[in-house]
C-alpha cells in the first residue's frame, strides 16, 4: 500500500514540474509501480531501511527528470517560459443553409473554415495568422479556396507608434475587423462587402498603428495594389484584388482614423460608440506576380462608418465612394463612381429571466439591414450604365447566441435591382462559431 | 419601376425609424453598464491604493481594442479570476503590450466586482 501511496505522490510530483505532461507522468508513475512494487511476500521480507533507500533513490530520480524537462523547456523558449505557452490557437467557421425562390438553387454551404495561429516572439513581438478553406472542397472544378487570409507580424513599440508587416486585412469598413460570424448579424455578410468594398480583401505590406489619444485609434499602410483589369460593371472592384502574389508596380496606400466618444467619459445606459473614417488609394497597373496588365489609372475609396450601442439596441452602418480614373480604357462596363452605403439596427431580446443555468450568458438579437449600392453610380462619357450594379437589399432576422461565441443565425433577403428586376428572395440559415 | 421606387424609399425611412429607436433606447431607465474609473472610486468600489490612472486607461483600452473586435460583454459578466484568462488569451489576439493589458485587467477585474 505504502508504495502505492509513494507511486501517487511521484505522480503529483511529475504534474506539477511537467504540466500539460500528465499522461507522461503516469507512465512513469506507472513504470515505477510496475518496477518497484515487490510481489507481497518479497515486500514483507524487505527491511524497512531498504525500502527507504529505494524511496529516496528513486525520488532522486523523478528531481532529476524534472530539472531536466525544465532546462529543455527554457532552452526551446528565449525568455525562459513554456514554448508551448507562446502560442496561441483559435478559429472560426460558419455553415450556412441557402434557399432562393423560385429556380434560384438551394444548397448547404461549409462556407468558412479558419484557423488561427498566432505566436508571442517576446513581449513586443507577435505574429498572427489566419489560414481559411471556404465551400468545404477544393479542386480546379470546384468554388471553393484556401487562401492565407492574414500573416503578419506586430512589433509592439509603444501605445503611440507599432509596426505592421506581412499580409493583413484592407482596414476599410466594419467587416473587416468584425469578421467572425458572432460579429455580425445575418447568415451571410452584407453585399455590400461583395459589391462595394470587397471582403476578405487583404493587402501584402507594411505600415503603423497605434492610438494618438485613448479614444483615437489609427492605422497606415502601403501594400501591393489592385488589378485594374479585373474590374467591371456589376461586381465593380472586386476581381481587381490579387490573392497570391502581388506586384508592388502600382503600390496602394490606405489608411483609417478611429474615434470612440465614450472611451474618456461616463456612458450612460452602456453606451458604446465609435466612429470611423478610411481611405484608399492604388494605381491599377498592378497583377499577379509581377505580371502587370498595362493598365493605367487609379483608384481612391473615401468610406465612413459608425457603431453605436445604447442599453439593448445596436446600430451600425457604413458609406463609401469609390472613384476610378481610366475607367473607359479597362473596359468591361467598369464605372468611373461607384457608391454604397447600408445601415442596420438589432435589439436585443433575450429576457433577463432566462439567462440561467446552461442560458447564463445566452442572448438573441432581432436585426433589420437595408442595403444601397450601385456598381455603375457614375459612367464614363460615351459608356452605357448597366442598370443591374445599381441594387437595393433588405434583410431582417435573428442572431441566437448559445454561448457568446456560437450563434444560430436566420434571415430572410429582398434583393432587387435597378432594372426594376424581382431578383429572387433568399431564406437563409446558418451556425457559426469562434474559438 | 414602381416597386423599386417603394423599396429604396423604405430604406431611406428605415434611417428615421432607426434613429427614433435610438431616442426611444436613450430615453430607457439603465445604470452604466461599463462603469468608469471615478464612478468606481466614487461608488466605493476600489480598494485603497487603487491606480485610478492605470484604471482609466484600461477601461480606454476595454472601449477600443476589444469594441474593435466584437461586442463587448459588461465587466460583471464575469468574474475577476475568469477577466484574468480572457485577457490573458485575447490581449495577444489584439497585439496589445505587456501594460496595457495589466491596465486592461486591472480595469476589468475592480469593474467585475464594482458593477455588481
Amino acid at each position: 500500500m505504502r508504495t502505492v501511496l509513494n507511486c501517487r505522490k511521484y505522480l503529483l510530483v511529475f504534474s506539477r514540474h511537467f504540466p500539460g505532461r500528465e499522461l507522461l507522468a503516469t507512465a512513469v508513475a506507472l513504470a515505477l509501480l510496475v518496477s518497484g512494487t515487490p510481489s507481497r511476500s518479497f515486500a514483507q521480507e524487505q527491511a524497512p531501511d531498504s525500502r527507504d533507500r529505494k524511496i529516496q533513490d528513486l525520488e532522486k530520480s523523478v528531481k532529476d527528470l524534472s530539472e531536466r524537462v525544465d532546462e529543455i523547456g527554457k532552452s526551446r523558449s528565449p525568455d525562459g517560459g513554456s514554448w508551448m505557452d507562446k502560442f496561441t490557437l483559435g478559429g472560426y467557421g460558419e455553415i450556412h443553409a441557402n434557399f432562393g425562390e423560385g429556380k434560384a438553387p438551394d444548397q448547404i454551404d461549409i462556407h468558412r473554415l479558419v484557423a488561427y495561429v498566432g505566436y508571442e516572439f517576446n513581449d513586443w513581438i507577435r505574429f498572427h495568422s489566419e489560414t481559411e478553406v471556404e465551400h468545404g472542397f477544393v479542386s480546379s472544378e470546384s468554388g471553393g479556396e484556401i487562401s492565407i487570409e492574414q500573416a503578419y507580424l506586430d512589433f509592439l513599440l509603444s501605445d503611440r507608434l507599432n509596426v505592421r508587416f506581412g499580409r493583413f486585412l484592407t482596414p476599410i469598413g466594419i467587416i473587416s475587423r468584425k469578421h467572425e460570424p458572432p460579429a455580425f448579424n445575418g447568415v451571410e455578410r452584407p453585399s455590400f462587402y461583395r459589391f462595394i468594398i470587397p471582403s476578405t480583401w487583404f493587402s501584402d505590406g507594411i505600415g503603423i498603428f497605434g492610438s494618438l489619444a485613448p479614444a483615437l485609434k489609427y492605422e497606415v499602410y502601403v501594400a501591393g495594389g489592385l488589378d485594374g483589369s479585373k474590374f467591371n460593371a456589376v461586381d465593380g472592384i472586386r476581381g481587381g484584388r490579387i490573392e497570391e502574389r502581388p506586384s508592388l508596380n502600382d503600390p496602394a496606400f490606405m489608411g483609417r482614423l478611429d474615434y470612440f466618444p465614450f472611451a474618456g467619459r461616463p456612458a450612460a445606459y452602456g453606451q458604446v460608440a465609435r466612429v470611423g473614417a478610411s481611405a484608399y488609394y492604388s494605381g491599377l497597373n498592378n497583377g499577379n506576380e509581377g505580371n502587370n496588365p498595362g493598365t493605367a489609372g487609379n483608384l481612391r475609396i473615401f468610406s465612413g462608418d459608425f457603431e453605436y450601442s445604447i442599453s439593448k439596441f445596436d446600430f451600425r452602418g457604413v458609406i463609401a465612394h469609390e472613384r476610378i480614373h481610366g475607367a473607359k480604357e479597362i473596359g468591361n462596363g467598369t464605372a468611373s463612381g461607384i457608391f454604397g452605403w447600408y445601415l442596420e439596427g438589432g435589439v436585443h431580446v433575450f429576457p433577463d429571466a432566462w439567462k440561467q443555468g446552461k442560458l447564463a450568458k445566452s442572448e438573441a438579437v432581432v436585426f433589420v439591414r437595408y442595403e444601397d449600392f450601385d456598381t455603375q453610380f457614375r459612367m464614363p462619357d460615351g459608356v452605357v450604365k448597366d442598370p443591374a450594379g445599381d441594387r437595393t437589399q433588405w434583410t431582417g432576422g435573428v442572431n441566437f447566441y448559445l454561448t457568446p461565441n456560437l450563434v444560430a443565425k436566420a434571415d430572410y433577403q429582398v434583393p432587387r435591382d435597378g432594372a426594376g428586376k424581382h431578383l429572387p428572395n433568399l431564406i437563409n440559415f446558418g451556425v457559426g462559431w469562434q474559438f | 419601376m414602381k416597386r423599386w421606387n417603394g423599396t429604396r424609399i423604405a430604406g431611406r425611412l428605415l434611417v428615421a425609424v432607426l434613429c427614433l429607436a435610438a431616442g426611444i433606447a436613450g430615453c430607457a431607465a439603465g445604470k452604466a453598464a461599463i462603469p468608469t474609473a471615478d464612478e468606481l472610486h466614487a461608488g466605493g468600489a476600489l480598494p485603497i491604493g487603487a491606480d485610478l490612472d492605470a484604471l482609466r486607461r484600461g477601461r480606454a483600452i476595454f472601449v477600443t481594442e476589444c469594441a474593435a473586435c466584437h461586442r463587448l460583454f459588461p465587466p460583471n459578466a464575469y468574474s475577476p479570476e475568469q477577466w484574468r484568462g480572457i485577457v490573458k488569451r485575447m490581449s495577444r489576439r489584439a497585439s496589445l503590450g505587456g501594460d496595457q493589458a495589466a491596465d486592461l485587467e486591472q480595469y476589468l477585474s475592480a469593474a467585475s466586482l464594482g458593477g455588481k
